[in-house]
């Protein structure tokens, strides 16, 4: 009995489209309707040019990182952390991502030290970032703290392209000046390779970044546009879903972790400190007498024991400290310290907001040499 | 190597020009040795895996043909050796955390050590694919293929071999051992199914993928923000996995292959039925050849029939994989297909909207079945939530909630993201739609020879395909995802 007779609750194979060997066909007609095709998907795009000189309203800036774009629609720098730093005057200012938001109370430590400290964390946030707060925010505020800290996992102080592109790219744009030329080399050095040449130029020749901004911004508020005419009010009813609706706080444990591991090939740090802002911050605190420690934090333990590290990635932290040292900055490995225990993480990486006082005084135990 | 790679433009670029250089023999050892690069591009040693299940169920089928041979110890090695590799690297875990948990519950804590390995990608795939093969060999309804190349290649071939559609032997077989010839025709079309695979997994699902990623990575959502994402999730699913299977098919058709038809518009279904008509076509019908009918199908009365369709489609869930949420999936497919057949539901299938022919429906009366479509637009998207949802603590939570029992502003922000996934999804729609109303898809039966295009075909590709390449410029999500189906 066929199959197809037997029941037709599922379906038999269907049968191919194709014969079974279709015939050789090439003809000059044929090549040119392949060529009228292929013209029509290189031509076609470029219409955006025109199109976003008629409907793109909004103004835009040759971009602080022309490695990666030619202009950009940017997010103002935001002035307000150097006021901060000026008014406070902190004695140890710490730098970093969630990381260092969730492991240190800068109230309990300045209770701590009897001296006032400061935080300039931002979650989602990479080396790029680090580099630019500690210049454009600590450096302008003239300020000169004892210590600064800057709290990093991994291999992500010598990998400027960390959190660098797409959501993560408005908090650079808040922390970045007119023009980043030391950063704009960093990153071009690390994206020479073959296909980010390709991605800029088809950047560059369709116009993407620009289309992309508008047309991203008409899909994404148009249905906003039904309860809300005014612009103003939509920009703060998708913050409002953003941060508040679908934020941090409202997500699953594991989920709102950032688990991402180390990839043993990029532990290379002879190879990937030289393209990285590791040693434009070194620079920066030498030319302005400032101290930097640069903490490097364990991540989550398996089974209460340290996380496994490949021998690439421990070598990769020795030549970190040996390098960092050798340049008269501090530097400290928190990986394999007993008294961080599983039972201080709360998700992912994260230190749970119970024991960040556990933790701040710990650090402030391990640091006393800093700290005095 | 993932298919929305530029790594793969140039691979597959450079195997088309290299390839269609070479005399028939040269070729397949070619492509052979494309395919297993293209597997082993980031794990080399999942070469090792798919060589090994070629070698075994090559060798299997060859001894099974050899006369005085017992046929059937040859068929249980070959499906004792795929069943097991597949069980080993895909079902250990989920099996020794469940022994361990059943053994905690009574008392006996009894650690099991638990695998720390990586699921090789595909091998569900491949290994079904393969052992469909030997049991067509052991039933006499194939040849074994003497030439170990060719076989290779018919498991390891590229564009099909990580997440489908799943060939059979007798249909690809053949295709490997003939001669093929370059068909700019076909090539040109292919080129066109390629570019649409591209906007529905770099448009489409990856930007879908990311609104169901955020609703189901939250907490505690409400009932308006949940199926959003669920119907997110929908729209992810199929237009990544079409995607895939578009981008395998076109990348096959510039290599003269013509790979089997995965999806036939399945979100028009009409009933649980016809879904599975249309959705995945080549593990349901793998299913219906190799498990559903040796059962017995339908042959042995009404309920020996609902409980081979309910195995089936536990057996279909659990291939997906090692988690309850994908037994619990199959089995409520299953249990809707049972519920249709008693109830005498599946008269609905000779009334298919958009079925390769849809000749049979009058459109005019389209609009009567829009219920009928809806109510099994509604099962699906339940099944979906129970495929998504991993954690069966909160599917539970997930299937009391009661509508507009959330904030004002959580059900303003559902109705956002279901808006948003809507528009995304238009395309499909359209895609969907366009099918309809002429009666036919655009890639059912091709034409072949540059005579049977008229000009205004060409005219429609070019401007789909710029089109398609304007809009993926622009609107390619910043996140790009992988393929869901190679988890499986």
């Amino acid at each position: 009995m066929p199959p197809s007779a037997v029941d037709p609750i599922l379906p038999p194979a269907p049968p191919h489209e194709l014969p079974r060997v279709p015939p050789a066909e090439w003809s000059r007609q044929g090549l040119l309707r392949l060529s009228a095709i292929l013209l029509a998907a290189a031509l076609l795009p470029l219409l955006w040019h025109p199109v976003m000189r008629m409907l793109s309203s909004r103004a835009v800036e040759p971009s602080y990182l022309p490695a990666l774009e030619a202009s950009r629609e940017r997010i103002a720098f935001r002035p307000g952390p150097i006021q901060d730093r000026q008014t406070l005057q902190p004695s140890y200012v710490f730098i970093g991502d969630s990381m260092l938001g969730t492991r240190i109370d800068p109230g309990y430590l300045a209770g701590l030290t009897g001296q006032d400290v400061a935080l300039l964390a931002r979650a989602g946030t990479g080396s790029a970032y680090w580099y630019l707060a500690f210049k454009n925010y600590l450096i302008p505020s003239g300020v000169r703290p004892k210590v600064t800290f800057v709290f990093f996992r991994d291999l992500n102080m010598t990998d400027p392209l960390f959190r660098l592109t797409g959501p993560f790219r408005w908090s650079l744009d808040e922390v970045a000046a007119p023009k980043e030329p030391a950063l704009d080399d960093v990153i071009a050095a690390r994206t020479r390779g073959a296909w980010y040449r390709v991605h800029n130029a088809v950047n560059a020749v369709y116009n993407v970044d620009r289309a992309n901004a508008w047309v991203e911004r008409q899909l994404y508020d148009w249905p906003v546009r039904l309860w809300t005419a005014d612009a103003l009010d939509r920009r703060a009813w998708l913050d409002r879903l953003t941060f508040e609706v679908m934020g941090l706080d409202r997500l699953r444990p594991m989920a709102a972790a950032d688990l991402q591991a180390a990839e043993d090939a990029e532990a290379d740090f002879a190879r990937n400190m030289p393209r990285s802002v590791l040693p434009l911050i070194i620079e920066l605190a030498k030319a302005h007498r400032l101290k930097v420690c640069f903490v490097r934090v364990q991540r989550r333990p398996l089974r209460n024991q340290p996380p496994v590290q490949s021998p690439q990635l421990q070598a990769y932290a020795r030549a970190f400290e040996a390098y960092v040292e050798g340049q008269g900055m501090d530097f400290h490995d928190d990986t394999g310290d007993p008294a961080q225990t599983l039972a201080m993480y709360e998700d992912g990486d994260h230190i749970g907001r119970a024991h960040r006082q556990r933790y701040t005084r710990q650090f402030w135990v391990n640091q006393q040499r800093l700290f005095r | 190597m993932t298919f929305h790679s530029l790594d793969y433009v140039a691979f597959l670029l450079l195997v088309t020009v290299v390839y269609w250089r070479l005399p028939h023999g040269a070729q397949n050892w070619f492509l052979l040795a494309a395919s297993y690069l293209f597997y082993g591009w980031i794990h080399p040693w999942y070469c090792i895996l798919l060589g090994a299940t070629t070698v075994v169920d090559w060798w299997a089928a060859l001894r099974m043909t050899t006369p005085g041979a017992r046929r059937r110890r040859w068929l249980v090695l070959s499906l004792g050796s795929n069943l097991a590799a597949l069980g080993f690297f895909k079902y250990y875990n989920f099996f020794a955390g469940n022994v361990q948990q059943a053994l905690a519950s009574v008392g006996l804590a009894t650690p099991l050590p638990i695998l720390n390995i990586l699921l090789p990608v595909g091998i569900s795939f491949y290994t079904f694919q393969s052992l469909s093969y030997t049991i067509d060999v052991y039933r006499g309804r194939l040849p074994a293929s003497r030439s170990l190349r060719d076989f290779a290649l018919f498991v390891g071939f590229f564009p099909q071999l990580v997440a489908g559609p799943i060939e059979r032997a007798q249909a690809l077989l053949p295709r490997v051992q003939q001669a093929r010839a370059f068909n700019l025709v076909v090539a040109r079309d292919a080129l066109v199914l390629i570019a649409w695979g591209l906007f529905k997994k770099l448009v489409i699902a990856d930007n879908a993928g990311i609104i169901a990623n955020r609703v189901f990575s939250m907490k505690d959502p409400g009932f308006e923000m949940l199926w959003a994402g669920v119907f997110a999730f929908g729209i992810q699913i199929y237009a990544d996995f079409s995607a895939y299977t578009d981008i395998a098919r076109g990348s096959a058709r510039w290599l003269g292959f013509d790979l089997m038809k995965n999806f036939d518009h399945p979100y028009l279904a009409l009933s649980p039925a016809d879904f599975w008509r249309r959705w995945h076509i080549s593990l349901s019908s793998w299913f219906r050849d190799y498990l559903y009918i040796p059962l017995g199908g339908s042959r042995h009365g009404l309920p020996r029939t609902l409980a081979n369709i309910l195995t089936t489609f536990v057996v279909s869930g659990l291939w997906h994989g090692a988690s309850w949420n994908f037994v619990l999936w199959g089995g409520f497919h299953g249990l809707l297909l049972v519920i249709e057949r008693v109830w005498g539901a599946a008269r609905a299938r000779g009334r298919s909207v958009g079925r390769g022919s849809v000749g049979h429906v009058r459109r005019r009366r389209a609009w009567r079945l829009l219920p009928q479509w809806a109510a099994t637009f509604v099962l699906v998207h339940i099944g979906w939530l129970l495929f998504r949802e991993t954690d069966t603590r909160m599917l539970w939570r997930d299937l009391s909630l009661i509508p507009g029992t959330s904030p004002v502003t959580e059900q303003l922000a559902g109705l956002y993201l279901f808006l948003i996934a809507a528009t995304l999804s238009l395309p499909l729609w359209a895609h969907s739609l366009w099918t309809v109303w002429h009666g036919h898809s655009y890639t059912d039966r091709p034409a072949v020879l540059e005579s049977q295009v008229p000009t205004r075909t060409v005219v429609w590709q070019a401007a789909a395909v710029g089109v398609m390449f304007a809009t993926l410029l622009v609107l390619r999500s910043r996140t790009t995802l992988d393929f869901i189906y190679f988890q499986f």
